[in-house]
């Protein structure tokens, strides 16, 4: 990714002993603290955000995929699906494992 | 070389395993299933996972009524990785083959469209998209493949092993 200017901010008030255990966070991070914060939270919005079950989109764009499921033609597996299938295939054992 | 951003896509990865995994299991939000390898040293370590769930894709603005076919029923595939330890061996292309033949299997019982994924970063998305998958409309940030065509790849290449001939709609 190319690199971006940070133009947001954000402050915010910590209690000393909670600004304490960040640092100490960051430090045992290796990171300063504003790059702890920054990190730890992005981390943390992420991991919610994969969870959600439910995408929402214009109506247009729901349109368009309801008409894609529709499409009678079967779309061509990827140049790297087909190999994956095949060796996937090939390595099955009776039991279930593949090696 | 290892940028920042797979260094917190990597964390992202094994607080899931370590610390929410099992939670959503039992509670039923997702699945996980994690892969280990029977002939290592150390038979019970996990060398990958993934979790996946059910859901759905709507439109942003519903009506008060909401009828079936203003809901999409999807499953997404939240999470696949693979140990740093055995990566570039081919195992995530595996797990992910292996995810697809039970996801097809689930999908002859229970009504599901397509699978649904979000990609770490530029190159787990080329690797979907090599695969096959397509960006959402005006979403190119997921990734879809519809169930039908994966039964027709897994029918088509996967030596009658993978998958029944018998096929049901949808």
């Amino acid at each position: 990714m190319a690199p971006e200017t940070r133009t947001e901010q954000v402050s915010l008030r910590l209690l000393p002993q909670v600004k304490d255990i960040l640092k100490q966070g960051a430090s045992a991070a290796g990171q300063t603290l504003t790059d702890f914060m920054v990190t730890s939270s992005i981390a943390r919005a992420r991991e919610l955000l994969r969870d959600e079950r439910i995408i929402s989109m214009s109506q247009a764009a729901f349109d368009a995929f309801s008409a894609s499921l529709a499409d009678p033609e079967t779309r061509r597996a990827g140049p790297r699906a087909a190999h994956a299938i095949k060796e996937y295939a090939a390595s099955l054992r009776e039991d279930g494992t593949f090696g | 070389m290892v940028s920042p951003e797979d260094r917190e896509a990597a964390a992202e990865m094994n607080i899931f395993l370590r610390r929410h995994a099992l939670d959503q299991a039992k509670t039923g939000i997702s699945r996980t299933f994690v892969l280990r390898d029977d002939q290592a040293e150390e038979p019970q370590r996990v060398v990958g996972y993934y979790s996946a769930s059910a859901g759905h894709l709507q439109p942003r603005e519903l009506p008060k009524v909401v009828s079936e076919q203003m809901t999409i029923p999807v499953v997404f595939l939240q999470r696949l990785a693979i140990d740093k330890d055995f990566q570039h061996r081919g195992l995530g292309t595996k797990l992910l083959v292996h995810f697809l033949v039970s996801l097809v299997r689930v999908a002859d019982d229970i009504g599901v469209y397509a699978l649904v994924l979000e990609p770490l970063n530029a190159r787990v998305d080329a690797f979907y998209r090599q695969f096959g998958l397509f960006p959402l409309p005006e979403d190119p940030s997921h990734l879809y493949v519809r169930i039908r065509d994966v039964r027709a790849w897994l029918l088509a290449h996967g030596h009658g092993r993978l998958c029944d001939t018998g096929m049901r709609s949808p």
